[in-house]
């Protein structure tokens, strides 16, 4: 196990220099290049060459490249104009916000899909199964802004329910941990909604695969009740591989969690990522691109590490 | 002799019209209530936006300064928004750009895709794996926060904004046809072809190319849907296609402002409109997929 943690970690470092180099490209085909990147909209052409010089952007790329890797291994993202901070302080407010939402939905998202593809995997081809199949069509197909602004204007504005947008802190005793809570409700339900397709539907198949096999029809055999064959025996093999789909599904929950902090105003990574979009502040707009990609990567390294550990059939 | 040859023919002269119409995709498409159900909201769709501007021709960007924000009326059959302007008008307008824009980076990217895939296995070795390892960084950094990042360095037009998205949304096509050909690669009928001194190009655009359409076909289905989606996501942020032409996306964005007056025309009418695209666009993709698997599995 601990040589195949310390490979598969090696494996992908690769990678991650690869997202680094795509930041820097990213940098360079800007228009005007990372010395308008620093500048924003003060950049005047002395101002660019004076930079340009100080910061040996005349010297080579492969150079550059290198020193930039140094400072972001450092943990220096550049500065970012809009907000006079640092981009590091930036995203250590915003990303942990993020996480909440995002850490909360996969949680719940789990638990629904596991209780909806068991369903349909033990009432297979009947009337209900076709039923919620349909369902999870239509789901799959919303989109995630859309579903926001149907949840807003009737859980916020027609029944005021809960809050339209925001945040609140969960330490502060005033207005309290309900509050926080209550403003996580419609971000994350609008996240789950937009997960629960896909991995239900996984689970689904994944059961039906399972129940077929020998054991099953054994634990069938042995008189032991329906339910517990299906929790006990079926679901845990088949929840084994729902570890690596999360893994996979991580770039579409970043890319579902930009969208909804923009629409309920969650101060999160995404709202800041869209925001800086605006002002194009792209220390802020690269800094996000290198750490969510990085992030992904842990996140299917981790994947990986869990399925291993809990699959002792895989041999590495 | 007689005999026999009469009973083949007899035999033979119907079958192999009625397997030809079992075998043509659309009928096997059209026999699946899915792609039935497809087929038709899609064309339902496209008559919508491209024919109804024809028959209803009321100016989607007059400004009707006395009726703004107005519910459903027989003169404004989905209401009017901020501006005064009618709703089913926009509606149709702006259902010519998503799906335009939508078809052709799905074809851009697929392009892309398909040329890169099949380099990637064709070739094998070291430019193999380095491609893929490209392959892998892209995978990693959500698409939409690419696409913003450059969709605010560029602000592009129509045309730019076709080129971003096919740049950013090819990997997974590609990843699909390299699959294939590393396994057709390796099949008789390419050894045969090399043996008569065919070329690699023409093995690679001829030979391979012909063999991995049917799961190109399906792919390219799903890639239309996306597309319509991540446009429209794109516009709704406030990004992507530029105005004045609407666009259901940005139409969506605009309802935004006006949610606590309760303008339920703002919200439903061009949400139900991607979601009728993107559904639509699946069934047809699954329909698809299903007919292209039974004529293999006949074959096989």
């Amino acid at each position: 196990m601990a040589r195949y943690t310390v490979q598969r970690i090696m494996q992908s470092v690769p990678t991650m220099l690869g997202i680094t180099m795509l930041s820097f490209l990213l940098m360079h085909i800007v228009p005007g290049g990372p010395a308008s990147v620093m500048l924003g909209d003060k950049a005047t052409p002395q101002l660019i060459a004076q930079i340009n010089r100080s910061l040996g952007l005349d010297r080579p790329l492969y150079i550059q490249y290198g020193v930039w890797l140094l400072q972001l291994i450092q943990g220096n993202l550049g500065y970012a104009y809009s907000y006079h901070q640092s981009v590091m302080s930036l995203i250590g407010l915003n990303l942990p916000r993020t996480l909440v939402l995002v850490v909360t939905a996969i949680v719940i998202s789990h638990l629904l899909a596991i209780v909806i593809g068991v369903f349909q995997a033990a009432r297979k081809e009947s009337r209900l199964d076709h039923g919620i199949t349909v369902v999870i069509y239509f789901l799959y197909a919303m989109p995630t802004f859309w579903l926001g602004v149907i949840l807003i204007s009737i859980f916020a504005v027609s029944l005021n329910w809960l809050p339209s947008g925001g945040i609140s802190n969960p330490l502060d005793p005033n207005p309290g941990f309900l509050s926080f809570v209550q403003h996580l409700i419609l971000p994350a339900a609008c996240l789950v909604l937009g997960t629960i397709p896909g991995w239900s539907r996984y689970l689904r198949s994944s059961m039906i695969e399972t129940m077929v096999q020998d054991y099953v029809r054994t634990a069938h055999a042995k008189g032991l009740r329906k339910s517990t064959v299906l929790f006990r025996h079926a679901l845990r093999n088949s929840l084994f591989p729902l570890v690596t789909l999360a893994g996979l599904s991580l770039p579409g929950l970043f890319s579902g969690a930009l969208i909804i902090e923009t629409i309920f105003n969650y101060p999160g990574m995404g709202l800041l990522f869209w925001t800086a979009a605006q002002n194009r502040d792209y220390p802020i707009l690269l800094g996000i691109v290198t750490l969510v990609g990085i992030l992904t990567i842990v996140g299917n390294l981790l994947a990986d590490l869990v399925y291993g550990w809990l699959d002792p059939r895989i041999k590495y | 002799m007689a005999v026999t040859s009469s009973s083949a023919a007899e035999l033979k002269a119907p079958r192999p019209r009625s397997e030809s119409r079992a075998n043509s995709p659309f009928v096997r498409i059209w026999q699946q209530g899915l792609g039935r159900a497809g087929l038709l909201i899609f064309g339902v769709l496209i008559l919508f936006c491209f024919v109804g501007p024809m028959l209803y021709t009321q100016d989607p960007y007059a400004m009707h300064l006395i009726a703004i924000l107005q519910p459903p009326s027989p003169a404004f059959p989905l209401g009017t928004n901020n501006l005064g302007r009618n709703m089913l008008s926009r509606l149709m307008l702006g259902g010519q750009t998503s799906l335009e824009v939508g078809v052709a980076s799905a074809v851009a990217a697929m392009v892309v895709g398909v040329v890169y895939g099949m380099i990637s296995g064709f070739a094998g070795g070291w430019v193999d794996v380095l491609m893929m390892r490209i392959i892998d960084v892209l995978r990693s950094v959500p698409t939409l926060f690419i696409l913003i990042f450059l969709d605010s360095a560029f602000r592009p037009s129509a045309l730019l904004l076709i080129i971003l998205i096919a740049l950013t949304s090819w990997h997974g096509v590609s990843r699909l046809v390299r699959a294939e050909i590393l396994s057709l690669k390796e099949m008789p009928f390419i050894e045969a072809a090399k043996t008569i001194g065919m070329s690699r190009t023409r093995i690679l655009f001829v030979h391979l190319l012909r063999n991995v359409m049917a799961t190109l076909v399906v792919a390219a289905t799903f890639m239309v849907g996306d597309a319509v989606l991540i446009i429209a996501g794109l516009s709704f942020l406030g990004l992507g296609l530029p105005p004045p032409a609407p666009n259901w996306g940005a139409m969506l964005a605009n309802s935004m402002a006006y949610l606590p007056q309760n303008s339920w025309w703002l919200i439903y009418p061009p949400g139900i409109a991607i979601l009728a695209t993107v559904l639509s666009i699946n069934f047809l993709g699954d329909a698809i997929r299903k007919a292209f698997d039974a004529r293999l599995n006949t074959r096989g």
